[in-house]
């Protein structure tokens, strides 16, 4: 049974994102909106990168784009995937579970 | 049909609540049955009537409204975290009571005034509930 | 109306008392336990200060919502899992607890947490 994860706060001020790292398996999805784009930038993305090098992480294009974070060459990484908050919709269902960072 | 319920726990003046109405609509539009939201903790304050937000900023409660009244979709707030906020159907003073006018409500007519129980049914009827 | 017969995990991250997170969890695990839902509590991270069985509330004027904790049976909710992790992180003894909890490891912890179709998380 998969996990949606939404990841709403920066790891740079909250456990959250460490604690849904302690949670994830290999087929889950991941979703950073509003402040958890910021976990593009911390050290324990590049460790969930590693850990679970099968799971694709799904970022709010307008949520990043509002921060400004330098994230050109992060999203050309194929780890990661730019998408609407429309597309967040159909994420919602195709997971069994949906559980909120926040 | 896919169906969706929400439960909202941020308040008005938070962009995360913009996030959410966004979230929700964007599920309306793609034809999901949105069952309801159920606001909790500091989401019960998006039914406040009497809550003002800066003309320059961000409508949140009017978008509340729309949705409700474009989409039909149910806002349900849970009455004790209400009422630890200040939101109620009852309010009078002794001059109403003794009249006998109908209590007063600074709650904003779009929402429904209902129990965790809500949450319960919601979640029952729904195929997935997010909590944002 | 369908009841689709949904299992509900509510997962605790929050310590006791300074929010109202743990309260507010529990109400909705209750709520669903005496509607005869299948409800299951999980601790993990400061979460787990919620189970100290201990603690005296009353001191810094709270009232004590930890002791509905002995009273899960009554609303059917059978299973309390901890993550033994967050206990190591916080050097909190095996026998810290209140009665009728599960430690598990973090493995152990996701597996349970994802059987579950709904995860309410505070």
């Amino acid at each position: 049974m998969t996990i949606l994860h939404l990841i709403r706060s920066s790891a740079f001020s909250s456990n959250d994102f460490e604690q849904c790292i302690i949670n994830i398996e290999q087929n889950d999805d991941i979703v950073l909106l509003d402040d958890g784009c910021y976990n593009l930038k911390h050290p324990l993305m590049a460790q969930l990168l590693v850990q679970q090098p099968t799971i694709k992480i799904y970022v709010i294009n307008n949520h990043v784009q509002a921060r400004a974070l330098n994230t050109d060459k992060l999203m050309s990484n194929e780890r990661f995937k730019s998408i609407t908050m429309s597309e967040l919709v159909p994420l919602t269902f195709s997971n069994n579970s949906v559980v909120t960072w926040q | 049909m896919q169906s969706l319920a929400v439960m909202v726990t941020t308040p008005p003046h938070s962009n995360l609540t913009a996030t959410a109405i966004d979230y929700i609509e964007y599920a309306l539009k793609k034809g999901i049955e949105v069952v309801g939201v159920f606001f909790y903790q500091d989401g019960v304050l998006n039914a406040s009537s009497h809550l003002s937000l800066p003309n320059d900023e961000y409508q949140t409660i009017k978008q509340w409204q729309r949705l409700n009244k474009g989409y039909n979709l149910p806002l349900y707030l849970c009455v004790t975290a209400a009422e630890k906020r200040g939101l109620t159907d009852e309010i009078s003073d002794e001059i109403d009571d003794q009249i006998g006018n109908n209590k007063q409500t600074n709650i904003n007519d779009a929402f429904i005034l209902s129990g965790l129980g809500e949450l319960v049914e919601l979640s029952n009827k729904a195929d997935r509930v997010v909590q944002l | 109306m369908t009841n689709k017969n949904k299992s509900i995990a509510i997962l605790n991250s929050t310590a006791p008392f300074s929010s109202a997170d743990g309260k507010d969890a529990l109400d909705i695990a209750l709520i669903f336990g005496s509607y005869e839902q299948d409800t299951s509590l999980f601790f993990q991270g400061d979460g787990v200060w919620q189970l100290i069985n201990t603690q005296t509330p009353n001191d810094i004027s709270m009232k004590d919502y930890l002791k509905t904790f002995a009273a899960l049976e009554f609303y059917d909710i059978e299973h309390v899992y901890v993550c033994a992790a967050s206990l190591a992180q916080r050097a909190l003894p095996n026998d810290f607890h209140i009665e009728n909890v599960t430690i598990l490891s973090a493995n152990e912890f996701s597996n349970e947490l994802r059987l579950r179709q709904i995860i309410l998380r505070f």
